[in-house]
């Protein structure tokens, strides 16, 4: 039996597909030689990604990042990305990192990035994660050099020292983290001794409520104070959703929450006027501090995790 | 006037295998059966959660609290959140009974008549436009919004009845229309604001749990009037089920049943919807469940597919707490996990399609 018309259509498209990378890997082989003996900031290097190797060549002038995490690290270098996305169709860019970001130009949403408008910007670099965009790396790495980060949020100092070894920048990265580190322990310190307190996370959304676990950006940031966690945070999750329940495992010495839009915050509202959060004793205490949505949960990368430091040092205050 | 008090006629195949006494009998000690059961699946549902209460530390709760952290999570969660099982899933019951007994159709449900899309819309549109974020906020819009619509198909299905009388198949493609219309313009709401999105898809998840004791209260008196009405009309029903010629020509009035009826599915699907988001596949299952206990009396079957529909609610409900430790699962969820087979298995068993 002859093959079938959409067989052959198929397999074309296959073959194809097959096809494009394949001279795309020949296009970089031939860089990669045309840069040998190139003067520095010409130099040309293989990044090894998530999703591959990534020739580039010089530092990389115009950015476009595809999440915040990825924002937040280019910023932080001191790049102001030509293009970013913003986390849903109506809200804008993460508010912390608005007044650095005001003259991004925004191409889509983290969900739909709208390539046609990155590629008319002829960006030299693209930047995101396997997690967000793991689909859409071809069509991105055809546009441009594309390095893609392996995961989310709790990697945030790996994908920063890779988003600065893409733009070249590894040692103003190196410096930034080593100034947080330091600032970490600072603030620990701030608390008298950190490892004696239970810093307990808890985030309300629509219809739930989330323990944020030491997998987690927030997580991270706390553990390199040298702060304890609550037993049932002491988890390499993100976060653990309990029943409302189980709110009595939402105690700790100390409490950070927030919630995550209005709905988030109408579940909130009720849930805190309820009298199993009036029952904690970081609640009675005075010990329970709401913070920043955007900041503390949405925030991943150096920016955020320095403000966050810098609110945590507020709450050593007082 | 008279024919109300009129015997209805009982449905042959009832009487033919044994006397109307044996029948009665049997019938009561399903509902007494039922009601146990009910009772049993209240306790379960006081008893078992998602944080795990001794026996005695619940009897103790019940009746002398002494505001300890178990005292609290029995009265203040599962109380109420087990008084809003019940009432919205026998609302769901008798409603699911009337609607497959209104369009003749076994695969009819609650929602036929519009009033969970008319109930998501008036969600939307109070998030969006208004501002409106709470569960308790969301009741009187839900529950206005079901009576609109399903007003709307009502009207709609008797206009397109030729005679000015809804027939079941008018009906059931003016709510198929409605149904459609309401949720192309609630997606259409939902895709401007994310925020809205988010609301939305967590009113649409159907579940007993956290909402606002004040809740029942609000909803309480729909579901004794809906119920009320239904039984009213069990009677009339039973003609009906006959074909509206026969029931015609037995003295009922058509008209009256019909609009009896479609005004209890309206009452009690709305403040089912309006109390617990909607909650889909119970009302389509438990007549179902309902009818293969008590036969097709509609006197029977109303009062049981209600007892039946809040019993299968508790359950789904305290499953949900269980099998998603520490978080829950919304009991919504978990029909529709049990329903789904259940509603396959139902189309393929063509005995019931001659309902």
């Amino acid at each position: 039996m002859p093959p079938s018309r959409p067989l052959v259509v198929a397999m074309i498209a296959l073959l194809v597909l097959l096809g494009v990378p394949l001279l795309g890997a020949c296009g970089a082989a031939g860089t990669d030689r045309d840069g040998a003996g190139s003067t520095p900031d010409d130099t040309t290097r293989v990044i090894h990604h998530a999703t591959g190797d990534t020739t580039i060549t010089g530092r990389p002038q115009r950015v476009v990042v595809l999440d915040t995490g990825e924002l937040d690290s280019v910023l932080a270098l001191g790049v102001t990305p030509v293009a970013a996305v913003r986390a849903d169709a109506t809200s804008g860019l993460p508010s912390y990192l608005a007044g650095r970001a005001s003259d991004v130009a925004v191409a889509g949403t983290i969900g739909e990035p709208d390539l046609e408008a990155i590629a008319a910007l002829q960006p030299d670099l693209i930047l995101s994660n396997k997690v967000r965009h793991e689909d859409l790396y071809d069509r991105l790495s055809g546009i441009a050099p594309t390095v893609f980060a392996e995961k989310v949020g709790v990697a945030w100092q790996e994908n920063f020292r890779l988003a600065a070894e893409a733009l070249g920048q590894q040692a103003k990265a190196q410096r930034i983290l080593a100034e947080y580190a330091d600032k970490a322990k600072r603030t620990g310190q701030a608390f008298g001794d950190p490892a004696a307190l239970q810093v307990s996370m808890v985030r309300f959304l629509p219809g739930s409520i989330r323990l944020y676990g030491q997998g987690s950006f927030i997580g991270t940031i706390l553990a390199d104070a040298g702060f304890a966690r609550p037993p049932a945070q002491r988890v390499d999750k993100t976060f653990v959703e309990v029943s409302p329940e189980q709110l009595g495992q939402a105690n700790g010495d100390l409490l950070f929450y927030a919630a995550y839009g209005s709905t988030g915050k109408a579940e909130q509202d009720q849930l805190t006027a309820g009298p199993l959060w009036q029952r904690l004793s970081a609640v009675s205490g005075g010990r329970a501090h709401e913070v920043s949505d955007d900041l503390w949960y949405v925030g991943i990368g150096p920016i955020a995790a320095d403000l966050v430091l810098d609110d945590l040092q507020w709450y050593a205050g007082t | 006037m008279d024919e109300v008090s009129r015997p209805p006629p009982v449905p042959a195949g009832v009487q033919a295998r044994s006397g109307p006494a044996r029948t009665r009998r049997r019938r009561l000690l399903t509902v007494a059966g039922l009601l146990a059961g009910l009772g049993l699946c209240g306790l379960l549902s006081l008893a078992v959660g998602a944080k795990a209460i001794p026996p005695e530390g619940v009897w103790h709760a019940l009746v002398a609290p002494t505001g300890s952290e178990d005292d609290v999570v029995v009265r203040s969660l599962r109380l109420p959140r087990t008084v809003l099982g019940v009432l919205a899933g026998l609302a769901l019951g008798v409603a699911g009974a009337l609607m497959q007994a209104h369009t003749r159709n076994p695969l009819a449900e609650p929602g036929l008549l519009g009033v969970n899309a008319g109930a998501a819309f008036a969600v939307v549109l109070a998030t969006y436009g208004l501002g409106v974020h709470t569960l308790l906020g969301y009741v009187w819009f839900a529950f206005a919004g079901a009576l609109l619509a399903s007003v709307a198909v009502f009207a709609l299905g008797s206009v397109a009845g030729g005679r000015g009388d809804p027939t079941p198949v008018t009906l059931a493609l003016a709510g198929t229309a409605m149904t459609f219309l309401l949720l192309g313009l609630t997606n259409a709401v939902v895709l401007l604001d994310q925020q809205t999105l988010e609301a939305y898809r967590f009113w649409s998840l159907g579940a007993l749990s956290g909402r606002d004791p004040e809740i029942i209260g609000q909803v309480v008196w729909f579901v004794v009037a809906g119920a009320v009405l239904a039984l009213a009309g069990a009677a009339g029903l039973n003609a009906l089920a006959l074909g509206e010629d026969v029931a015609r020509a037995l003295g009922q009035q058509v008209w009256r049943t019909r609009v009896l009826g479609l005004a209890a599915t309206t009452l009690l699907a709305g403040a089912a919807v309006a109390a617990c988001g909607p909650i889909a596949f119970l009302g389509l299952v438990v007549p179902h469940l309902a009818r293969a206990l008590t036969g097709p009396d509609h006197r029977w079957l109303l009062p049981c597919s209600g007892l039946l529909g809040a019993g299968v609610l508790l359950v789904a409900d305290v499953v949900g707490r269980v099998v998603a430790p520490p978080g829950e699962l919304a009991a919504g969820i978990v029909l529709a996990f049990v329903g789904a087979p259940f509603f396959v298995m139902l189309v393929r068993r063509h005995r019931l399609a001659a309902l």
